[in-house]
């Protein structure tokens, strides 16, 4: 998808974002006898989200400063595979825990951004995918005394 | 301004104790690997660090996050003068004449001037902080709600000089980070605004694991696609030693830089870059041998490099004095101190006058700290570019997602930091300045907290404002500063449109 689309995008969905605003703004009180309400700040948020979409829409269908970066494909897949293995941590930890999680994550992260490992890249990443748990364990569980998430393994 | 250093002598030795040289060291030490690290700025730096720094608690977690903050400035010396590349945007004049003389083979001379550049810029910068810091306090205590008011409209409306190329954009990012301040329960009145029925939002949106994700993952997205390749030469510690006759040619041109970026540093929205740019060019005007510069010009390494770090000290005038962050990084050392408890602003030199100047005393540590350290670490530093994201960065996405779930023991706040990165990495691309967002997020309760009690004390009334001058002062030059950039860019002959 262009980034131009994309940006067109992004500026309808900022005047939804305005539009919500106003609507629950009102619901919150927008004057409370001669005072402003919790609403009345909220409210001229959102008008100026609407009215700034509007604009930022506009000035993209007419090609005034339009962004120059593109969302280049192979970039946008490995940080879209970064997300999708954090989401996988974030899901798993229950069941692996966050200090086993962590090591599989890094795995799985280092295979986005270099799928294809030499052998000696392979053995950097194991070793800190056994290393970094071991270094998160001292320093958040046992020095910052932070409760980690523990799994199934019971660590 | 003697009982100045005499507070600032006190916290000096408050400074030399081991929590707190302990955390000083370490975010010196991270500062310069994340200087010297293409792709990683201080901002990206401060924000990755913040909840694992906060945990240290009090004055440890600003030593260590300040520390990273001045600890860049060194780093990115590193890769401007051996590789071309600056590893910060504060270091890219020093990658003119820097590089220049690395090429030459002289880069040991160019790093030595660095970091020799770096530490007197930093303690000029200091010797000011000390001296200014609370004279400009006690101006600011004499402000009362309506004053604060003006003076937080003012603040945000540096806008049009943090929000990038595009101001429409960077209204609309600003507008987004006030709605994301809002959310929770109203300060006020009480009920929840904008929860989506959650109730661990009730308490608000956390602004460090925002911080993180806008700028600390979605800048490492970004950065993916790029690589760094080649090799740097590796200058021997001798060479790094000082260079008196550089030292004696360099001096004049080494305090009036650091002078002019702490100044520069204090004005919100300017910063170290525009320092950099400003010292370089009066530093070639005034040379006797102007041509020189862009050659191998040494005085071309010491001017960005001693304004750089001035400008870093700077920056913590308007931070600590008046609770307003002029940049990205200190917006998130402005949102570090609110973790930790602690209103930046004037009352913080009444209330915590001892975490004040004991954090004062930890950046004069750290200046000594970095002199050492970078001659040390220079070796090292000239290899970790080359480390590879495959390696680095799983290591980086872990411990933020340690970090991140360390603040509240959960794994939905490393989620929210997770659509935070992704937010700010189409914002990135898009044009939508990350900064702006921030300072709404930061800021914006403040504004809204202050309106709503001067009118409830006005009775409605809002010809209060007018009537303060210094709120009036404020407020006109909010408008001042909104109005000007948007009437020069209408009369402006429109750039082409890329297609």
């Amino acid at each position: 998808m262009a980034t131009r689309t994309i940006d067109r995008i992004f500026a309808v969905g900022t005047g939804v974002l305005g539009i919500y605003v106003v609507v629950n703004a009102l619901g919150y009180g927008y004057m409370r006898g001669a005072v402003p309400g919790a609403g009345f700040f909220p409210f001229w948020v959102g008008i100026g989200l609407v009215g700034l979409s509007i604009v930022n829409l506009v000035r993209g269908v007419r090609g005034i400063e339009v962004p120059d970066a593109t969302f280049e494909l192979a970039g946008s897949l490995k940080a879209l595979g970064i997300v999708a293995a954090t989401v996988t941590l974030i899901l798993t930890a229950p069941f692996f825990g966050l200090r086993l999680g962590s090591g599989l994550f890094i795995l799985a992260t280092a295979f986005v951004i270099r799928p294809r490992w030499t052998a000696g890249f392979a053995t950097k990443i194991v070793a800190i995918a056994i290393g970094f748990p071991i270094f998160g364990h001292f320093l958040f569980g046992v020095y910052l005394r932070v409760p980690l998430v523990e799994g199934v393994f019971g660590f | 301004m003697l009982d100045a250093f005499a507070l600032l002598g006190d916290g000096i030795w408050q400074a030399t104790a081991p929590d707190l040289l302990a955390a000083t060291l370490i975010g010196v030490v991270i500062g310069l690997i994340v200087g010297a690290l293409p792709g990683l700025g201080p901002t990206a730096g401060v924000a990755i660090m913040l909840p694992v720094a906060v945990s240290f608690g009090g004055t440890a977690a600003i030593a260590a996050l300040a520390g990273i903050y001045y600890g860049a400035m060194f780093g990115g010396a590193v890769t401007s003068i051996l590789l071309g590349i600056p590893g910060d945007a504060p270091s890219v004049m020093t990658v003119i004449d820097g590089h220049a003389l690395a090429k030459q083979g002289q880069a040991g001379r160019a790093l030595g001037m660095s970091v020799y550049a770096s530490f007197l810029g930093g303690a000029v910068g200091l010797v000011l902080l000390v001296a200014l810091a609370a004279p400009v306090a006690r101006a600011a205590l004499a402000f009362g709600p309506t004053e604060m008011t003006a003076l937080m409209c003012f603040a945000l409306s540096f806008v049009t000089v943090l929000g990038g190329r595009n101001l429409m954009k960077g209204f609309t990012a600003l507008l987004i980070g006030v709605w994301l301040g809002m959310i929770g329960l109203d300060p006020i009145v009480g009920p929840a605004r904008y929860t989506f029925g959650f109730i661990e939002l009730f308490q608000g949106v956390d602004f460090p694991i925002v911080a993180v994700g806008l700028f600390g993952l979605s800048e490492m997205f970004l950065s993916l696609s790029r690589s760094v390749s080649g090799r740097a030469d590796r200058p021997s510690l001798r060479s790094l030693l000082p260079n008196i006759p550089d030292l004696v040619k360099s001096r004049w041109v080494l305090l009036w830089s650091a002078v002019t970026g702490f100044f520069i540093g204090v004005l919100p929205g300017l910063g170290g870059t525009a320092a950099t740019m400003l010292t370089y060019a009066m530093a070639k005007k005034s040379s006797r041998n102007p041509s020189e510069f862009g050659t191998g010009a040494i005085q071309g390494v010491a001017a960005p490099e001693a304004a750089n770090n001035g400008a870093s000290y700077g920056a913590m005038i308007p931070l600590f004095t008046l609770g307003i962050p002029g940049s990205a990084t200190t917006a998130v050392l402005f949102g570090g101190l609110l973790m930790i408890g602690l209103q930046p602003g004037p009352r913080l030199f009444v209330d915590n006058a001892d975490f004040v100047w004991t954090v004062f005393g930890t950046f004069w540590i750290g200046n000594l700290m970095l002199v050492v350290l970078t001659s040390l670490l220079i070796p090292f530093l000239a290899r970790i570019v080359f480390i590879s994201t495959a390696v680095l960065y799983p290591i980086v996405f872990a411990l933020v997602t340690f970090g991140v779930y360390s603040i509240n023991y959960s794994m939905g706040d490393v989620t929210i930091a997770l659509i935070a990165g992704v937010v700010g990495y189409v914002m990135l691309k898009l044009d939508y300045a990350p900064v702006p967002l921030v300072l709404g997020l930061v800021l914006g309760p403040l504004v809204e907290r202050g309106m709503r009690r001067t009118l409830i004390l006005s009775e409605g009334d809002l010809s209060v404002f007018a009537e303060r001058p210094i709120a009036l002062t404020f407020l006109l030059l909010t408008v001042a500063v909104i109005a000007v950039p948007l009437i020069v860019s209408r009369f402006r002959p429109a750039a082409p449109s890329s297609l």
